[in-house]
Parts: C-alpha cells; sequence; structure tokens
C-alpha cells in the first residue's frame, strides 16, 4: 500500500495553523464540516444511510435482518442462559477502491480488519445501545440477526466517524418485520410493510468522535493531510446519555497524560452535540422520505 | 513480450575473476574446545535476538524478537517497519483455536504495534524490519492478554538491544457493577459490562496506548486510568529488574 | 414468474415499460473528492460508481507495458446490492470475469499508446444489483474515463436484449441475454456477449434492437457530459456575462 506523503514545508502550515486555531479550510479546531445525510435510498435492505462530509468523506451503510439460529458458546451456564434470548448483530466495514486508490488490490484489507473489529466491539457490547432481547424470536433457537455492512465510497479523511454517524442514522431507519410462531414453531413474517417495527434502543447507539493530536494541540474532524500530520488520534465513542461507550488510540504516536483527560472531556461534549444533531437531521429526513424516493447522488 | 527483461546484458568478451585469497578452511573446533562462532559443543545457538516471558498467574506469554534486519521490499520511508504478530496457541482458550491467524488476532496484532511504535526509536533504523512474535500459551482474560502481550514484548525489545525511548508496561481493569476490578482474569470478564487497556511510559508520562469498551461515566474512567497507571508504574519495576537480572549473574 | 407473464396484454412488461423501452438511466459525473475520474449510474434499480486513476506510473515493475499503457479493472459488490446478504469474496470468479470482460472492451478504445510504461486503473463498485452487470460496468466506466480526461476514440455504450416467445426485448433481466457494447459513432461492435441459446435467424433483430438500445444511452451519457463541461466552464469563466 503506497501511503500518501507529505512535504515538511505543508506539515509546518499545518501545525502552524493548528496552533492559531485556523486551519486550511477556515475552520477552526473544534469545528466539524458539514454533513449531508439521506437515509433510506437501498430498496433491497431493511434499512440504509448516507453521509457526505462537504467534498470529503462518502459512507453508505446497509442494514439486513435476517433470521439465524442462536450461537452459545462457552460453558460458563450463567453467561450461556443470558446469551440464549439475545439476537445478534454482525458489523462489516469495507473500503471500497473507489475511494482511494491506496485500497486497491490487498490494499484495504487491514483498515478494513480493524474498523470492522471496533465497530463490532462497540456496537455488540453492552454498550451498543440496541435492545438485543427484542430480536430473539424462539429463545435459544431462533434469532434476528443484524448485518450492518458500511462501506466508504470516498476518502476525505476522518472515517471512523462518519462510518458511526452513518450507522446510527441506518439504524433509525430500519425496520424489523413481525413475526407470529406458530404451533409447530415454524416462524412466520408477515408481509405488512405497515406493522414493521424499527429496533429498540437504536437512539441509545453511540456516535464516535476522533481526536488527532497535531503538535500540542488537537482537532476534530480533520482532513487527508491533517491525518497525515497527525500524530496519534483518539476516538472516544459517546451516547445520547453522555456515557463513554468506547475509547481507543489509533495510529503510532503516544498522548501526555494530563492531555488525554482533556481529550476526553472534548470528545464528551462535542459528541453530544453532534448526536444533538443528527438526531435532529433524522428528524427531518423522516418528514421528507414520507413525500420522496430519489436516488443518492442526485442531491450531491 | 518474449524477452527477457531481468536478463543482464555483458560484455561479449569476458574474463573470469581473479581470485586473491583462498578463503579460510574452517576449523570446527578450536583446541579449547571451542567452536567457530564462539560456542561450546554443549552451546545451542541463541534464538531470536529478544525474546520475553510473562506470566500472570494463569496468563502465560513468550515473546520473541527478530532484528532488526534489512526491508525485503523497502518503501519509501525515513523510518523503520515494525512487524508484530501475536497467534493464540490451539489450546490457550476454552475452546480450541483453529492454527490459521483470525480476524482477533490480526486486530490485537495492530494494536500491540500501535502501543510499541512509540517507544522504539524507528527513526534510527531506515529500510530495516524488526519482528515480533507473540504466542499466548494460556489466556485468562483476553483484555489482562493484551495487557501482559504489550508488557512482554516491551522487554523483549529491550533485550534485543533495539533503542528505545522507555518501556512499555500495560495494565487492564474490567468495570463490574461500577466497580474497578483490575487485571481481571476470565471469569470476572464474562461478567463485565467493560473494559479498559492502558499502556503507558512512566518516566516520559505519556500514554501509548488505550482501549476502553462498555457504558462508563467520564469520572469512573479517568479514576481507572489513574489507578492503571499507578500499576503500570509497578510493572514497570519488575520489568527492569527481569532485565537486570542476567547482566548480574555475568558479573 | 412464467414466460407469458412477462408481456402483459397491453404490451407492458411488469415494471410498466414497453417492450423496446430502456430503464430509466440516471447519471452524475465528478461524484468523488479522491480520483482522477469518477461517475455515478443509475439504471433501473442497477446502480453503481466508478472511479478512474490514471494514468500514472506502474505500480508493479513486472507488469510495464514499453509501449502503450495498462489497463487494470477491478469490480466489488456491496454486501447489501442484493436481495440476500452475501459477503463476496473480493476475487470471485464471477465478478474477475466480468472485470475482463469490461477491460477487453476498453483496451481497444482508449488511446494507451499515448502513456507507455503507465498504468491506468478502473475501479467499479456495485451498489445495489438488479441485472445488467456488464453494461453498467461499461457505462459507468466510459463516463469516469471521459471525467478523466482519458484520450478514447470514442464513447462505448452497452446494452443488452433478449427475446421471449418471438419478441424481441430490451434489457430482458433476470434471464441469459445478449450484450453488445458499440461504439456509437463509427458503429462498431467491440463487445458481444450471449449468454444463451439463440436461434441463428433470430440473432439479427436482438442485436439490431440491443444496438438501437447503446444508441439511446449514448444520446443520454452525451447529454449529459456536455451539459457538465458547460456547466464547468460557466464556472469557471472570469467574465460571466451579465
Amino acid at each position: 500500500m503506497p501511503s500518501s506523503l507529505i512535504s515538511p514545508s505543508e506539515l509546518d502550515y499545518i501545525i502552524r495553523g493548528v496552533d492559531d486555531n485556523l486551519r486550511a479550510d477556515g475552520r477552526g479546531r473544534l469545528d466539524y464540516r458539514e454533513v449531508i445525510l439521506e437515509t433510506g435510498l437501498i430498496s433491497q435492505a431493511n434499512g440504509s444511510a448516507r453521509c457526505r462530509l462537504s467534498k470529503g468523506t462518502d459512507v453508505l451503510v446497509g442494514v439486513k435482518v435476517e433470521i439465524g439460529s442462536i450461537e452459545i458458546d462457552g460453558t460458563d451456564e450463567e453467561v450461556a442462559a443470558i446469551e440464549a434470548k439475545r439476537g445478534r448483530i454482525v458489523c462489516n466495514v469495507e473500503c471500497s477502491p473507489i475511494a482511494s486508490q491506496q485500497f486497491a488490490g490487498r490494499g484495504a484489507d487491514d483498515i478494513n480488519n480493524e474498523l470492522t473489529q471496533l465497530v463490532d466491539r462497540v456496537l455488540n457490547g453492552p454498550q451498543g445501545g440496541l435492545n438485543l432481547e427484542k430480536l430473539c424470536i424462539i429463545p435459544g433457537e431462533e434469532c434476528w440477526i443484524v448485518y450492518i455492512d458500511a462501506l466508504v465510497l470516498d476518502y476525505g479523511g476522518n472515517i471512523l466517524d462518519i462510518i458511526f454517524t452513518t450507522i446510527r442514522a441506518a439504524l433509525h431507519n430500519t425496520r424489523v418485520p413481525k413475526t407470529v410462531i406458530e404451533e409447530d414453531k415454524e416462524v412466520e413474517i408477515s408481509d405488512d410493510v405497515e406493522e414493521w417495527e424499527r429496533i429498540e434502543g437504536w437512539e441509545l447507539v453511540p456516535i464516535s468522535v476522533t481526536l488527532n493530536k497535531i503538535g500540542t494541540r488537537h482537532i476534530v474532524d480533520a482532513t487527508v493531510l491533517e491525518e497525515l500530520a497527525t500524530k496519534a488520534k483518539l476516538s472516544v465513542m459517546v451516547n445520547k446519555n453522555s456515557k463513554i461507550c468506547g475509547i481507543q488510540k489509533i495510529g503510532g504516536g503516544s498522548i501526555e497524560h494530563s492531555l488525554l483527560n482533556e481529550m476526553l472531556q472534548t470528545g464528551r461534549s462535542l459528541g453530544q452535540n453532534l448526536i444533538h444533531n443528527l438526531d435532529k437531521m433524522l428528524q427531518k429526513e423522516e418528514e421528507i422520505n414520507a413525500k420522496r424516493k430519489i436516488g443518492f447522488f442526485a442531491s450531491a | 513480450m518474449a524477452t527477457d527483461r531481468r536478463r543482464i546484458q555483458g560484455p561479449e568478451a569476458s574474463v573470469a575473476p581473479i581470485i586473491l585469497k583462498s578463503p579460510n578452511k574452517i576449523q570446527l573446533l578450536d583446541e579449547n574446545l571451542c567452536r567457530h562462532n564462539g560456542r561450546n559443543l554443549e552451546d545451542i545457538r541463541s534464538i531470536s535476538n529478544g525474546s520475553a516471558f510473562i506470566e500472570l498467574n494463569k496468563t502465560k506469554i513468550v515473546c520473541g524478537v527478530y532484528g532488526p534486519r534489512q526491508t525485503k521490499i523497502p518503501a519509501f520511508s525515513g523510518k523503520g517497519n515494525l512487524n508484530c504478530e501475536i497467534k493464540f496457541a490451539p489450546f490457550s482458550c476454552p475452546k480450541r483455536r483453529p492454527p490459521y491467524r483470525d480476524s482477533q488476532e490480526k486486530e490485537l496484532s495492530q494494536l500491540i504495534y500501535e502501543a510499541l511504535t512509540p517507544s522504539i526509536r524507528l527513526d534510527l533504523l531506515p529500510k530495516s524490519t524488526i519482528d515480533i512474535y507473540i504466542t499466548i500459551l494460556e489466556n485468562d482474560g483476553t483484555a489482562s492478554c493484551l495487557a501482559a502481550a504489550i508488557t512482554c514484548a516491551s522487554v523483549a525489545v529491550a533485550d534485543a538491544g533495539i533503542e528505545m525511548l522507555d518501556l512499555v508496561p500495560a495494565c487492564s481493569a474490567s468495570y463490574i457493577n461500577g466497580h474497578i476490578f483490575m487485571d481481571s482474569d476470565l471469569i470476572e470478564e464474562k461478567r463485565e459490562s467493560g473494559s479498559l487497556v492502558l499502556s503507558y511510559m512512566p518516566s516520559l508520562k505519556e500514554i501509548t496506548h488505550i482501549l476502553q469498551s462498555g457504558e462508563v461515566e467520564l469520572n469512573l474512567t479517568s479514576q481507572a486510568i489513574e489507578q492503571c497507571t499507578d500499576s503500570c508504574s509497578k510493572i514497570y519495576s519488575i520489568m527492569i529488574d527481569s532485565l537486570l537480572l542476567p547482566i548480574q549473574n555475568i558479573k | 414468474m412464467s414466460r407469458q407473464e412477462l408481456i402483459g396484454p397491453q404490451g407492458l412488461r411488469q415494471d410498466g415499460r414497453r417492450a423496446s423501452e430502456l430503464r430509466k438511466i440516471k447519471c452524475t459525473p465528478s461524484v468523488l473528492s479522491q480520483s482522477d475520474g469518477s461517475s455515478y449510474i443509475e439504471q433501473g434499480n442497477t446502480k453503481c460508481l466508478a472511479a478512474v486513476y490514471g494514468p500514472r506510473e506502474a505500480r508493479q515493475k513486472a507488469q510495464i507495458l514499453h509501449n502503450k499503457a495498462l489497463i487494470t479493472v477491478e469490480i466489488s459488490l456491496a454486501p447489501f446490492s442484493m436481495s440476500e446478504r452475501k459477503k463476496r469474496k473480493k476475487f470471485d470468479k464471477r465478478l474477475l470475469e466480468i472485470a475482463s470482460a469490461v477491460k477487453q472492451t476498453f483496451e481497444p478504445i482508449i488511446m494507451t499508446n499515448l502513456f507507455p510504461r503507465s498504468q491506468i486503473d478502473i475501479f467499479l463498485q456495485i451498489l445495489q444489483y438488479d441485472g445488467g452487470m456488464i453494461q453498467i460496468c461499461i457505462n459507468a466506466a466510459t463516463l469516469a474515463l471521459i471525467d478523466a480526461g482519458i484520450p478514447m476514440l470514442e464513447y462505448v455504450c452497452a446494452c443488452s436484449a433478449g427475446i421471449v416467445e418471438d419478441t424481441t426485448i430490451l434489457e430482458l433481466l433476470g434471464t441469459p441475454e445478449l450484450t453488445v457494447a458499440l461504439l456509437p459513432q463509427s458503429q462498431k461492435v467491440t463487445l458481444l456477449q450471449l449468454e444463451t441459446r439463440l436461434h441463428v435467424d433470430k440473432l439479427e433483430p436482438v442485436m439490431k434492437m440491443a444496438i438501437e438500445g447503446a444508441k439511446d444511452i449514448y444520446k443520454h451519457l452525451d447529454k449529459i457530459s456536455r451539459n457538465y463541461i458547460e456547466d464547468l466552464l460557466q464556472k469557471s469563466n472570469p467574465h460571466p456575462p451579465i
């Protein structure tokens, strides 16, 4: 994978800009780019959303729900009893080669795996938000499996935050078919789309705020060049109740102890704003969606 | 394209090189029964450049460091490469692990790479590669395993004589019912509501890696970070002792 | 779906099209930020994104061609693109075959002799699939190559047709059909693929219909790219007419 390079003068320009709280595109250190959000674009999926940062990152998420059997692993009885009553979430993140030339061939394998594991850990843990017990159909036997597939279509920096935002929007858009269990334990799926229900707990699904340490300061929503100038990244996952749902340092480089606490504070408060804005956008989308159905890129 | 591109077209007339010095005949044993590479008859070769073993009650991890060696296909970079590979032994977990590398192992490798790079002076080793191979012999809690693997790998890198800024001790904690359980084992881990793994360079006071999962209040997180850095400092002294021990024996 | 029901009593198909009607096409050039050229195209419910990188230095030395540019094509299918979720391997055999067909279609059209020792990469991402993979790939790639400003002899437009009960049908989806890639100005065919049995007598009308379809697609693509360029010119004009 030929990673992009950055010249010393570009690097210097970015670091000084960050110091002066003025970045190349006119933003301050803690400003986000404008987000364009659309939901319900893919007819074959149960839910879908696409987010685009102005002239940059573009992520499409499709959510499909399918019936599968409950898997119980481990010998611990207490744990098994909980697992028997739960549905499952399967996450997959893929960086398409159309997004950036570095993802061509096998170039995206590492980043795909890293992002998939990260998203999977956040959404499948107790902090994931979704009520997994509601996804159970017959305890110990059958459940709904929620497949969340994220596809990175364009790369303009800060993919992780956009992936989480889009996943949250797609889950808001997802409808799970109603099921009726017949006497012989056959599961019947209702055809009536009106009866389909939203997944419980979507509003508690966390989003991520990635802070990039550049020089001695930190910024959010970095562009490609800013990411190259980044010493260390810290992703903070936050939910609506302003609880921290995950922290992860990404990339080489280290963070001073005092700066870490500051970054966590910033991440948490910014995350609150983001969720608030996202919820407003989703509400608007829902009103619009009732009226129109146009393809994506139509508005881009 | 039938021609062989790789063929070097030499001049038509060529002269055989003159051998100026006949190669020394290798003497397998000298008069003191010392082998040509300085080893005694009973000595086995030292296997890797640096290695370490760590045991935290049930968790057992070994690590070998090879290098720095020349990078095979060097990409343009002023820095050396660090290659981390972690492997769970097939018998290390309650369930058998298949011998090929799965996605969890790939991710853990990535995490260890990220935790160790800030400490190693890779800028001094352009065009070279350091390989770190970690094998988990017994797994007693994944989070504590990750922490132990980072600690172990850091000691092994130091043992290999590779220049570092500092050793990297790592520590894990679990959040269970609002309490912080330091270095939890497998049974505790199954019941946790969240976990934290932190690696820390004590003399620089810099955090090289942090990974937290679970829904936690910020205050509790800060508290856990404090506790983990404290334990890291304790682990740090054990790491130094273990590195000094073989040297003291030589004296 | 039985064959008889394909065309209703009014001569309309299930989706409301007439036998010789194309699916609705929507396309936009230049949608991505990182690539040299890109396009998005929608033909009915099949949606595809294309990105072109290059011409640039060939990545693998062993692949360098000394007299012309190397073209590579890679197709990926989104996991949610079909009605059943299926995670396809990146190097699925069927996708490789289609990629190689697309590559062979463009090799004689792109003026590769202008860029010796370099490489042009075409990446295609299917977002939603509802039949007609090769044709949408070719159409999307054409638009993306134009956007990238890569010299080509002319447009390549692909369309498919099939036959049911003596009626030739344009874009007969779901069943094997005849796909034609046409150079609309010189009226040459650069790809012809038939995946089914067809009586020799029927080949002529089916091909004719596919060619007609390809011409329609050409008109559409041409209009879109001309509009786009005009728009660009207007935007870059320092003295806009008042």
